[in-house]
């Protein structure tokens, strides 16, 4: 059974592009373009891993994450974060990384920077997913 | 008895008496005199008369007996002399014969006898031998008593004449000078008792007269000069002691009187002299004693031999120590003594001193000397007057702390300062004046021309406030201006004016200015490096920006490789679509980039706004569609028309397209509604500016959105917006001179509303776009706005 991976993104070109990398790849791609359809995609579709940018308007994906990490069904759900490193908007991965670190929330899965190279992120999937 | 030997010696002194005593003595010798000269003379005539009397007689008896004589009738004789003897007058008549025998006599007893020639009655004739035989009539006469009477006698030769010695008798010889003598004695009884009564007429009357004379003089002098004199001497006396109330009356015309008047006038002027006198002193000792001075006199050895009441209350010295140990608390004198110069040359000498009080406080005085003489000239003392002079030495020490605090306090200070006196020239100028004005403070100090350092509204304001008019704005406050230097150069400052009032005038201005050129200069580095931050900013977000192209880039490559390899068409499609779309963000991000980080200078050309606007909607329309969102104009027709308006047409294009372009994302993202519409207007307002407005039924924006819409790299587009578009728009914006703001609702739209003049040449003060950005906050409809520069006209 194909791992059904949902990627969280308001970048649709980022989308377009990881969607394509992992159908290729055999694995079933749903998406979301902000946190909260994230949300609901991720109660609805049950994935086994979820691709989540962390860069997007209203804070969505910060969000998302921790709702999920709160979650007692989703906080399992391996979770790989996507952003860009050294970003100047407060909402980098520093920032991020206190955040959850304030907050006791566990830390995602994996960390994928954009650009995203294509072999890493594959590399990253299958390692999470224990493939 | 007393009483009397008192009055006496009263008496005694008196002029009158004296006068009366004097004149009296001198009368009364001279009437003796005059009394007895009188008496002698009519003695001397009287007896003369008795002895011519007497001489006749005797020639008479002589004439008389010589008949009988020669007729030798003695008994005639006899009887004739007899006869002659009975005369009451004739005391006695003898006739001696030359032997000095009495032939005949009217006592007959006598006859017969002889006298010695040597007798007195003979002496005459016969003091030598030889006898005389013509005798002086005086030396024949004598007088002699006869009994207890007086006596004439006189003995009258009785010559020999020819008939005599031719007589028949021949008794006589003729060599016979004298025959015999008559010797007759005249009572002098008569003559004696005329004398007497004479002498006592005389005497009586010439007393009398004396008297008369005497009382009549005393009497006048009583009255005219003792009684005056005696006035005036008690007059006198009583001035003498102080009495000023009498007056001399002399009711005399003469000299006296004038005396009296002139006494009486010199008794008034003594009087009010002696009352000025008294006054004088009174006021003289009220003076030393009371006058709040020390005063004092000291002796040539320094004692102090007299001080007034002040003094000693102060310095508690007292008569006999030295000055300056009561003054200075020396035990010698002052090396600086200027008493000497009072003591060796009597002239008077005045010196300022530093002194000790009996409470220890400093005593600043004063001191003035003045030499103390005799009516030789001598100086035995001098007197010291010492006036407190301490409150004026601590108020001058105040004034002089004050100024110099003042001066200090206007010099160090970092404003400029200048500042003009009652007749409108400049009297201060400090040094940061100097820095900024260039002038050099010399040329400054006396200068009337105002308008060289105050900006021109206060100089009118100064003026009128010196002609006395009235004006409303005494000062200014704070004002942003420009001043030019003596270079030339234009400085802007920060000025403050002031006009300075006494009670009913004008008596001065001044100006404080703030150089804003550092102030500027670090605006301006600030500005630009926050430009050089944006940069920097803008190489960190470039990189974000960048990746995510990137990442689409990539993305749509393997899209389009693998739908290639797959032969799946839309697969191709959104493939090329992503490469497409991400070259379009790289020339966007680019420009904008580029767009905020150059300072382009704008270019200002007459433009038709309407016609720019609808090249924008125009540019937009197309994917405006697309996304199912209609583009409104609402465009005023006459903008542009009234007022001319010049734009920088590239700039406005810009913000015009970055406003849209926003619009659009907006509606985009809002999914509340389903008819989006954007609408684009224009206006222009009574002063000329330009209005463009686009308001869209969007998204709208949240609190956090509005506060950080401005600032550099936010944005509400996620990973696809740069976050420059705003920031561009808006420093296009402000330097065009414009403004912009902003309103929004969550949920319901926005409306960016963007202000611009008609286009006067380029301000030149460029304000922290960032620094209104953020000021753009809290509020709906805040404007991110520049603060106008002052002193230029409206109209941004």
């Amino acid at each position: 059974m194909p791992k059904k991976i949902l990627i969280i993104d308001d970048e649709p070109d980022v989308v377009t592009f990881l969607g394509t990398l992992l159908r290729k790849n055999g694995y079933q791609v749903c998406e979301a373009c902000d946190g909260v359809e994230g949300m609901k995609k991720v109660l609805e579709e049950k994935p086994d891993l979820v691709c989540l940018d962390l860069l997007m308007p209203e804070k969505t994906g910060l969000k998302m994450y921790r709702e999920m990490r709160k979650d007692e069904h989703l906080h399992g759900v391996p979770v790989i974060m996507v952003t860009g490193i050294e970003a100047v908007d407060p909402w980098d991965f520093k920032g991020f990384k206190q955040f959850i670190h304030e907050r006791s929330i566990p830390a995602p899965q994996g960390y994928i920077e954009k650009p995203i190279d294509k072999d890493q992120f594959l590399k990253a999937v299958r390692e999470v997913l224990g493939e | 008895m007393r009483k009397l030997a008192e009055k006496l010696r009263v008496l005694s002194r008196s002029l009158g008496v004296r006068i009366a005593v004097s004149v009296g003595l001198i009368l009364w010798i001279s009437y003796v005199v005059f009394v007895y000269l009188m008496v002698d003379v009519h003695q001397s005539f009287y007896f003369d008369q008795i002895i011519r009397e007497a001489e006749r007689f005797s020639a008479a008896v002589i004439n008389a007996t010589n008949h009988s004589m020669l007729q030798d009738d003695r008994a005639a004789t006899r009887s004739i002399i007899g006869d002659i003897g009975t005369h009451p007058e004739i005391s006695n008549i003898r006739v001696y014969d030359h032997e000095g025998a009495i032939k005949f006599s009217n006592e007959p007893a006598e006859v017969g006898t002889t006298v010695d020639k040597k007798a007195e009655a003979c002496f005459a004739c016969h003091t030598e031998d030889k006898a005389f035989w013509k005798v002086r009539t005086e030396k024949r006469t004598r007088i002699h008593y006869h009994g207890d009477q007086r006596v004439l006698g006189m003995i009258t030769p009785i010559y020999n004449k020819e008939s005599c010695y031719a007589a028949p008798c021949h008794f006589h010889r003729a060599d016979q000078k004298v025959l015999g003598v008559l010797d007759m004695g005249m009572s002098l009884k008569g003559f004696d008792a005329h004398v007497r009564s004479l002498v006592l007429e005389i005497v009586l009357l010439g007393t009398v007269t004396f008297i008369a004379v005497l009382a009549t003089i005393g009497v006048y002098i009583v009255v005219r000069v003792h009684r005056p004199v005696s006035r005036l001497r008690d007059a006198t006396k009583k001035i003498a002691a102080g009495d000023f109330t009498q007056k001399v009356v002399v009711d005399a015309t003469g000299q006296l009187g004038e005396l009296a008047q002139a006494f009486n006038v010199m008794r008034d002027q003594i009087r009010r002299r002696t009352q000025e006198l008294i006054r004088s002193r009174w006021e003289y000792k009220n003076l030393f004693e009371q006058v709040p001075c020390f005063i004092c006199v000291i002796d040539r050895n320094f004692e102090i031999v007299q001080q007034n009441s002040y003094m000693r209350d102060l310095f508690k010295g007292t008569i006999g120590m030295k000055c300056y140990e009561v003054f200075k608390k020396r035990t010698a004198k002052c090396e600086d003594c200027h008493v000497d110069v009072t003591f060796d040359q009597g002239q008077f000498s005045g010196k300022e001193h530093c002194g000790l009080k009996v409470t220890g406080e400093e005593a600043n005085y004063l001191s003035y000397t003045t030499p103390v003489v005799n009516e030789k000239g001598q100086v035995l003392y001098a007197m010291i007057i010492a006036v407190d002079i301490g409150d004026r030495v601590r108020l001058q020490r105040a004034l002089a702390a004050s100024e110099d605090f003042q001066s200090n306090l206007i010099e160090n200070s970092i404003h400029g300062i200048v500042a003009t006196d009652e007749q409108g020239r400049v009297n201060t100028y400090n040094i940061a004046a100097e820095r900024i004005f260039g002038y050099p403070a010399r040329d400054v100090v006396g200068d009337s021309d105002l308008d060289k350092y105050f900006p021109k509204p206060f100089v009118e304001t100064v003026l009128a406030s010196y002609l006395g008019r009235r004006i409303d704005e005494s000062r200014m406050v704070a004002q942003e201006t420009i001043i030019t230097s003596k270079d030339g150069e234009t400085i802007p400052v920060r000025f403050s004016g002031f006009i300075l009032f006494a009670p009913g005038k004008t008596v001065g201005a001044v100006g404080f200015f703030q150089d804003l050129r550092t102030f500027k200069q670090l605006e301006r580095e600030k500005l630009a490096s926050d430009r050089l931050a944006v940069v920097g900013q803008t190489v960190a977000g470039l990189a974000h920006g960048i990746k995510n192209i990137l990442t689409g880039l990539e993305g749509g490559v393997y899209v389009v490789e693998t739908a290639l390899e797959d032969r799946d068409d839309q697969l191709l499609q959104r493939g090329w679509r992503m490469i497409h779309n991400n070259i379009g963000r790289i020339s966007v991000l680019v420009k904008d980039l580029l767009g905020y980080s150059k300072e382009r200078k704008p270019e200002y050309k007459e433009t038709d706004p309407n016609l720019l606007a609808e090249e924008v909607c125009a540019l937009f329309d197309i994917k405006a569609q697309e996304k199912s969102i209609v583009i409104e104009r609402d465009f005023d027709p006459r903008a542009g028309k009234v007022f001319k308006i010049f734009l920088d047409q590239r700039g406005i294009h810009s913000c015009l397209s970055n406003l849209l372009a926003n619009a659009v994302d907006a509606c985009e993202s809002d999914t509340g509604k389903g008819e989006h519409r954007i609408i684009v207007r224009t206006a222009q307002d009574e002063e000329g500016n330009l209005i463009y407005e686009v308001t869209d039924n969007g998204v709208g924006m949240n609190q956090e959105t509005k506060r950080r819409i401005f600032s550099s790299f936010y944005s509400t587009k996620g990973s696809r917006g740069t976050g420059l578009g705003l920031l561009v728009t808006s420093k296009l914006v402000m330097e065009h001179g414009g403004r912009i703001s902003f309103g929004s609702e969550e949920g319901k739209g926005t409306t960016f509303t963007i202000v611009l003049p008609p286009g006067k040449a380029a301000k030149p003060v460029v304000q922290d776009a960032e620094a209104g950005a953020e000021r753009a906050g809290a509020s709906d409809n805040r404007a991110a706005e520049l603060p106008k520069p002052h002193g230029d006209s409206a109209g941004s």
